[in-house]
């Protein structure tokens, strides 16, 4: 699919009173990461592989818990995807022993087995993001994106910022070109996620969990009413459109 | 189901039947007996009075001259003076001695009766023709064969009323144990039939052909059981087979679409088959998936894990959640109830439930109508409620539709797995609440009244969820 690479602008200013404050420089966050991929099934690790590469990040790949274990202890990694059931140890072990030596690499469990209670457990053994087999590339990439920006998600001086929106964290408010939005709860976590992903398609699973904290599947069409909704408020004759539907994948908030 | 028998019921029993039966047989012999010695009896006695009677009257009637006849009534009238009576009448029969109710008119030469006899008694007698155109009369009172009948009489009527009172009551006695027993089956067999098929019908010590019936029925329900369980494992073991190679075929659609030549063309012919292709497999994983889960849920124990919450606070979400969907479709969806209930579950579980719920209403509601969205509580606990104004659930299919990939008749055009629903039954099977599809009673539409009732807790210092 032919989507590009684009930074997150998480912009940092100093605090106004009622209008969005100027950004003072674009940061470039949006970079290259590290990541180890344990999987012995060799065809989701390419996959895994294939996905991230096409994200421009640098893959490492392992089919041992064991190994994995050495070299996360041995090497910096930005975040790690680990398969449930791996030859040597078990996913899960694997999580543990992580966090038993410190090793605070995010992770994103991946397994077969789909239940609620196995992502309890994969939560609990240490791992940050759980996800069940088989699932979309576009799912994936989101997972470990909020992963990787999970270390610095709240900007020092409380506003986060993509293109033309902006948003106070502190006192949830939202701004489009100055313009302040009438948003409900829900909506302003929303849009502070797609803010926080602005430039990455974004799956509509992953928003699901993440703004609503629930973890069925939900239907397509229940995320796409609410995104609807949202875009109704952000969007205006003489504006482009800021949140593109990805076919297949998932919602993309433009930065331009 | 009532396990009182009731009388109507007993009376179609095999145990009062039979016993109603060879009662009959019983109260003719015994009525057939009680006449032949009746009529035995009175037969004799008559034939000895008339025999009596007959004697004395030809012995009066062959004396020869006036003195002699005399003297003979003198000489009887002594011996007979408690039951027999003698009356002479000349030939134009005015009584010349004896006793006047004896008097003509009456029959020559064979035995008559007469109500009204000498003192008043009734009495059977003979009148001959004697000397001098004079006829003798002689009579027998016959009081003491009359009581006597009438005694047999009632022996009879007693007795065989007394034994049809015997038989009933035998007859009722011996049917209510059986009928308790085929209540206490009947009891079982109907919570079998409605799903609880881990149940098995007691079998008693006796070894009596209701405990072979009992017998007989246990072994059906097993290898009922042992059948659905087989369909059932067979079922997941496609779903759990099918799915690593469908998710290799999916993987590699994935790969395939992130080839620089398909990549750099996302809306050409191939991107779009691949595309197509690829949201068919999903939707067959998906159902996969949510067959498994279902799996999963009915074999696991997590009643540990429930905890207490409000189930408004729960109702509350799904309607923040369902509005924009709800609205999407112009049908309005408010969440109300009463504040401060508890719940004892699975937050989380419950809210899918109820979700799913929610959908379906905003599935099948035409457009323009109202979803309501309650918590209240009654009598039996604490209900959640989902009511739609849609087309609601045939009564026959009720029972139905809660089966894996069961949908109901009329929602071919409204796109579905038909897992939506046994998902909400499964949850609700776990948390032991009970789940009822109903007819709307009020509103213009027929409507479904979706209801889960949950025992209510009292709420107590047990975390909150979330």
């Amino acid at each position: 699919m032919g989507r590009k690479v684009k930074p997150i602008l998480l912009d940092r200013t100093a605090a106004p009173a009622d209008s969005p404050p100027e950004p003072q420089h674009k940061g470039e966050q949006g970079r290259m990461a590290q990541i180890l991929v344990v999987e012995d099934d060799a065809e989701t690790a390419a996959l895994i592989r294939a996905a991230l590469e096409a994200e421009h990040h640098r893959v490492v790949h392992l089919a041992d818990g064991r190994m994995a274990l050495d070299r996360l202890g041995a090497e910096r990694f930005d975040a790690a995807t680990v398969d449930r059931m791996l030859p040597g140890i078990d996913g899960l072990t694997l999580v543990a022993r992580m966090r038993a030596r410190q090793i605070t690499t995010p992770v994103l469990v991946i397994s077969a087995l789909g239940d609620v209670d196995e992502r309890i457990a994969g939560l609990r053994a240490g791992g940050d993001d759980y996800l069940a087999k088989p699932f979309s590339p576009a799912e994936m990439v989101t997972r470990i994106e909020v992963l990787l920006r999970r270390s610095r998600d709240y900007p020092e001086d409380g506003f986060l910022r993509a293109g033309p929106v902006a948003l106070d964290l502190v006192k949830r408010k939202a701004w489009v070109d100055g313009e302040a939005l009438d948003l409900v709860n829900k909506e302003f976590r929303l849009l502070e996620f797609l803010v926080r992903h602005a430039g990455h398609v974004v799956a509509r699973q992953v928003i699901f969990e993440q703004v609503w904290g629930r973890y069925f599947e939900a239907s397509d069409n229940l995320i796409n009413v609410h995104i609807a909704r949202l875009r109704r408020k952000l969007e205006r004759a003489d504006r482009t459109a800021m949140i593109e539907t990805i076919k297949g994948e998932g919602y993309r908030l433009a930065t331009g | 189901m009532s396990e009182t028998p009731r009388l109507t019921d007993l009376r179609h029993t095999t145990a009062f039947r039979l016993t109603a039966g060879l009662t009959g047989v019983f109260i003719v012999a015994i009525f057939a007996a009680l006449w032949l010695i009746y009529a035995q009896t009175t037969a004799q006695f008559d034939q000895r009075t008339d025999q009596t009677i007959a004697s004395k009257a030809r012995m009066l009637a062959a004396s020869t001259t006036a003195q002699r006849l005399g003297a003979a009534i003198a000489a009887r009238r002594d011996s007979t003076s408690g039951l027999e009576g003698i009356a002479v009448f000349d030939a134009r029969g005015r009584l010349l001695i004896g006793d006047r109710e004896l008097a003509p008119p009456f029959p020559l030469g064979r035995m008559f009766e007469r109500l009204h006899g000498p003192r008043g008694a009734p009495v059977r007698a003979l009148a001959l023709p004697t000397i001098d155109r004079m006829t003798v009369v002689v009579s027998r009172d016959v009081t003491p064969i009359l009581d006597l009948r009438a005694r047999i009489w009632a022996i009879m009527w007693v007795s065989g009323a007394g034994a049809v009172a015997v038989a009933l009551g035998a007859g009722i006695l011996l049917s209510l144990g059986p009928m308790r027993r085929i209540r206490r089956l009947e009891a079982t067999a109907t919570r079998i039939a409605t799903g609880e098929l881990d149940l098995r019908v007691a079998i008693g010590r006796r070894g009596d052909e209701f405990d072979m019936i009992a017998g007989i029925i246990n072994v059906m329900v097993e290898e009922i059981e042992r059948l659905l369980r087989q369909v059932k494992g067979a079922t997941d073991a496609i779903a759990h087979d099918l799915r690593t190679p469908l998710s290799h075929v999916r993987t590699r659609l994935e790969r395939i679409a992130l080839l620089p030549a398909l990549a750099d063309q996302p809306d050409g012919e191939a991107a779009m088959l691949l595309a197509g292709a690829r949201d068919e497999l999903d939707a067959v994983l998906a159902r996969f998936r949510a067959l498994l889960r279902m799996s999963e849920l009915e074999a696991s124990r997590r009643h540990a894990q429930f905890v207490a919450f409000d189930p408004l606070d729960m109702a509350r979400d799904l309607a923040e959640l369902y509005e924009p969907l709800a609205e999407e479709r112009r049908l309005t969806l408010a969440a109300t109830g009463t504040t401060g209930l508890a719940v004892l579950g699975d937050e989380r579980l419950l809210f899918e439930a109820v979700g799913n719920l929610v959908e379906n209403a905003i599935k099948f509601s035409p457009p323009g109508g109202t979803i309501r969205l309650s918590v209240t509580e009654d009598r039996d606990g604490v209900a959640i409620t989902v009511t739609d104004e849609g087309p609601g659930i045939a009564p026959a299919e009720r029972a139905l539709v809660l089966e894996r990939f069961q949908r109901g008749s009329g929602t071919a055009a409204i796109a579905g797995s038909g897992l939506g629903l046994s998902l909400v039954a499964v949850i609700v099977a776990l948390h032991g609440f009970a789940l009822h599809l109903d007819p709307a009673t009020d509103g213009p539409a027929p409507g479904l009244v979706a209801r889960i009732v949950a025992p209510a807790i009292t709420r107590r210092t047990i975390p909150e969820v979330r």
